[in-house]
């Protein structure tokens, strides 16, 4: 089929004018989404500002992109159409309908859509339907010519792309607004980093767990209850990864377990490892007759005891006299060790006495064992410790990171004194338990936070005996009774505090504590205390003092800055 | 009932030819009538479209005498029926008259003044429903019937009607039936000042204004002929459906003043009128393709009188001009952007 030539060249004419209508159309849809654009930017900085938003700058970036995406899917939509174009084009020049009127009537005659007439002038018998038909077409054909010659008579730059205006200037209007709506600070900012500092917490928090389990899985094998606590740590990790920001819950489960660990560790674990690394060392020196067992192992006792035991036969009366009365001033020290060590310590000494080689012997044996048991009972009383301490610092780092910036701080001192037993003298700073003899002063610093409730730690003496004894000294911190407060953010100051929170004077929620006397005190007591070499290394003791001090801090009510405090002063000391 | 027909001479005209006719005629009635540009183009579309007008005007303003020139110029053959009550139907169309020829008496066809190229039914709305009525058929039809025999009317055939709109008391509004029948009704206006001095001129001076034939009635044959034939794009004639449409005051598109004022819309004699007073319109301005605009230059002698009020509408004095013009506005040209 030939085209009418006329008619071709109409549609070619047309076709650039179809790409500036296209443009022009694209521009306003494009000016619309703008517009769109920037509204729902609008929106979001301003939903950003009343409620924290996550996703917020995944939205922010992805709105233009979706804007961008929809301006190309209705670019594609809205390329015009011949039809459509030259009715445009007539609305636009003021044509008067000619070029469309030439399109839509080739569209509704399409026998006349082909090759020119060619016998548009022939004669034919007037009046009839044939002279009709001729006539129609021939309008056809003029109509075409018509429209041909108006279009290349068109303004080429017909159609130009402009903006509309409305939409431009709504446009323009929500981007003065959006400017300061993006470049003030938004106070969901902070919101939105303590959960991100929470998460990252968490995170944290949950690979520490999962070492504490690891390390108290090692080599154990069931029925230590030490492989349970490793598989609750284990779930307790999980649940912070999967739900960071539920920080009340994972606090309360953290606090729960660590309740529970702290329920059972016996509260003079240390006190009986001291008495059991004492008491290694004595049954050893009385074994060898000199200090083969300066580390108080109970292994070395055990084996020394055994040959002890394997030397009673041989001894005299006299020996055995003397060395059943050794063994009996142990006993202060096996008392303090268990009630197991202590019972068979009497045995062997009171079989002794009566000359009973073999139920000595017997009751050495027994001794060795007590000391073994007890030894692996201190070793587990210090791992559940150190997993308590390990979740109240997971506590303490997830509650700190769910906290807002701003803290208060406060600060209180006192003096308090150590009271031991024993003889000699020490003084000293911080937290100590003396043995022997001496006087304890010491001055301590507290620290009180919370609910206006401050306890200090004691100011305990020091020693300068060799070892360390059972003696306890007790003081009072006389620190505020009720720390300063500057203000208070909400539930989390009810479960834990920061140690530099405490307020000021002025503020009005401030809580004034009662101050301590500022009196030093002095006591004295006399015990009985072992002998001692006078001087011990301070890498040899540092330990003791150190595992005493953890110890006594969890087993009782000491605020977490405090403990942090104390801790903080044995790192520095750490050699 | 038999019939009796002449059969018209036709010649045939190119567009160009229409064109130059049609600005003839126009020029040679300005030569009489003085202004009035606009009626003396409708007028013209209305007889080129084979159509009948209502000329509706105060006395005094040349209605007639523009019908008058229209038959000269046209050199058609032209009667003038003054409507007044007493007049009958049988004074319109004849009547068998008894004769006596070769004889015998017979009766035999006295036809009458409704046959004629040109009739003007001058005060229509004086004579009663019965005798407008009469008129009916040979608007219609272009024929009529007495005694069972049906006469045909020589085209071209034109019923130009005038009423005087102030003195209405003993007259007989015309029925809807017979104004649909009217292609255009057609409001002659008062001169302007400048034209009412050249109207003192011409008419109180010695010589009297005289026109020449320029068109025969074949030729406005020819002319209906060509006129129907020009093509029209599908949205235009859908524009002119719009435009009736929103007569209607249940339409969604009617203006609400419309859907306010409006018994009854345009019956579909409206769209017709629309659409081919729209072809003459275009080829007297020498296109070949009928426009929008076109058609709403039509609208309002096209739509007039077929705009029914209510009681609400007449109380209120709305116009159908009014109305016309408010869905001119409701229904905007179709615009692509």
């Amino acid at each position: 089929m030939t085209l009418d030539p006329t008619l071709s060249q109409i549609r070619d004419g047309l076709r650039p004018f179809r790409r500036r209508l296209w443009l022009r159309r694209v521009v306003r849809d494009g000016t619309f989404s703008l517009a769109a654009v920037m509204g729902l930017e609008l929106a979001l900085a301003l939903a950003a500002r009343i409620v924290p938003l996550e996703w917020g700058r995944v939205a922010a970036a992805a709105i233009p992109l979706l804007g961008a995406l929809a301006l190309l899917v209705d670019a594609v939509r809205v390329r015009p159409t011949l039809g459509e174009t030259a009715l445009a084009l007539d609305g636009e020049q003021g044509l008067r309908d000619r070029v469309s009127s030439a399109l839509e009537i080739a569209l509704r005659s399409p026998d006349l859509v082909e090759a020119p007439l060619a016998a548009e002038d022939a004669p034919t018998a007037e009046g009839t339907a044939t002279e009709d038909a001729a006539t129609y077409a021939r309008f056809v054909r003029l109509q075409r010519r018509d429209a041909l010659s108006t279009l290349r008579a068109a303004d080429r730059r017909a159609f130009r792309p402009r903006l509309q205006r409305r939409p431009a200037a709504v446009t323009v209007v929500l981007a003065l607004l959006l400017v300061p709506a993006l470049l003030l600070p938004n106070p969901q900012s902070d919101v939105l980093a303590r959960r991100e500092n929470q998460r990252a917490a968490a995170e944290r928090q949950a690979e520490k767990l999962e070492k504490a389990a690891e390390r108290l899985a090692e080599g154990r094998t069931a029925p230590d209850p030490r492989l349970d606590l490793s598989a609750e740590l284990k779930k307790l990790a999980r649940e912070l990864r999967e739900r960071p920001e539920d920080l009340d819950a994972q606090l309360a489960r953290l606090g729960s377990l660590e309740d529970a660990l702290r329920a059972r560790i016996d509260p003079a674990n240390e006190q009986r490892a001291a008495a059991l690394s004492s008491l290694a060392r004595s049954v050893s020196r009385l074994s060898s007759g000199q200090d083969s067992n300066p580390g108080g192992d109970p292994k070395k006792a055990n084996e020394d005891l055994a040959r002890l035991g394997e030397k009673l036969d041989g001894m005299t009366k006299a020996e055995r006299e003397a060395l059943a009365a050794d063994l009996a001033g142990l006993e202060s020290t096996a008392r303090q060790a268990g009630a197991e060590a202590q019972a068979a310590l009497r045995n062997a000494s009171q079989a002794l006495g009566r000359g009973d080689a073999a139920g000595a012997k017997d009751a050495l044996g027994r001794l060795g064992d007590a000391l073994a048991r007890g030894a692996r009972n201190v070793e587990l009383n210090r791992d559940l410790a150190r997993t308590a301490n390990d979740l109240q610092d997971a506590r303490r780092q997830l509650a700190d990171a769910g906290k807002p910036g701003n803290q208060g701080q406060g600060q209180g001192q006192g003096q308090g004194q150590g009271q031991g037993q024993g003889q000699g003298q020490g003084q000293g700073q911080g937290q100590g338990q003396g043995q022997g003899q001496g006087q304890g002063q010491g001055q301590g610093q507290g620290q009180g936070q919370g609910q206006g409730q401050g306890q200090g730690s004691l100011g305990g003496g020091g020693s300068n005996a060799r070892f360390l004894g059972s003696g306890s000294s007790s003081g009072g911190f006389r620190g505020p009774t009720a720390g300063n407060k500057q203000f208070s953010t909400g539930d989390i100051d009810k479960v834990l505090a920061d140690f530099g929170r405490l307020g000021k004077p002025g503020d009005p929620s401030y809580v004034a504590g009662t101050g301590g006397d500022g009196q030093t005190r002095q006591g004295s007591g006399t015990g009985q205390g072992t002998p001692s070499d006078a001087f011990v290394p301070y890498t040899g003791v540092f330990q003791d003092f150190y595992d005493f001090a953890i110890t006594s801090l969890e087993r009782s009510t000491v605020p977490l800055g405090v403990k942090d405090y104390v801790r903080d002063y044995f790192s520095s000391l750490n050699p | 009932m038999t019939e009796q027909a002449i059969e018209p001479a036709a010649t045939r005209l190119s567009p160009e030819e229409f064109a130059d006719r049609a600005r003839a005629i126009e020029r040679e009635v300005g030569r009489v009538i003085v202004g009035q540009h606009a009626l003396v183009r409708q007028t013209l579309i209305v007889m080129l479209a084979n159509g009948h007008a209502l000329l509706e005007g105060v006395p005094g303003l040349g209605k007639t005498l523009l019908v008058r020139t229209m038959a000269e110029v046209l050199d058609c053959a032209f009667n003038r029926i003054q409507f007044t009550p007493d007049l009958m139907p049988a004074d319109i169309v004849g009547t068998n008259i008894l004769i006596e020829e070769e004889g015998g008496r017979q009766f035999r066809f006295q036809p009458g003044p409704i046959f004629a190229n040109l009739v003007l039914a001058d005060e229509i709305n004086r004579a009663t429903p019965k005798t407008q009525s009469a008129l009916l058929e040979a608007m219609q039809e272009q024929q009529v019937s007495v005694a069972r025999q049906r006469y045909k009317l020589d085209p071209p055939f034109f019923v130009l009607a005038t009423q005087n709109p102030l003195e209405m008391e003993g007259t007989y509004p015309l029925p809807e039936a017979q104004l649909d029948r009217f292609l255009f009704k057609l409001w002659v206006p008062f001169p302007a000042e400048e034209d009412l001095i050249a109207i003192m001129d011409r008419t109180t001076g010695a010589e009297t204004a005289t026109v020449e034939h320029v068109a025969s009635g074949a030729d406005l044959v020819a002319m209906q002929r060509l006129a129907r034939s020009v093509p029209i794009a599908p949205h235009v004639t859908a524009y002119a459906v719009s435009l009736l449409s929103a007569t209607h005051p249940d339409n969604e598109r009617a203006p609400g003043l419309v859907r306010e004022y409006v018994r009854y819309g345009g019956s579909p004699r409206g769209a017709q009128a629309l659409v081919l007073a729209g072809k003459i319109s275009a080829l007297m301005a020498g296109r070949f393709n009928v426009a929008i605009d076109d058609v709403r230059e039509v609208a309002l002698p096209a739509l007039r009188h077929r705009v029914i009020r209510n009681f609400e509408g007449e109380a209120e004095g709305i116009t159908p001009d009014a109305i016309i013009r408010s869905v001119l506005d409701a229904v905007p040209p179709p615009r692509v952007d």
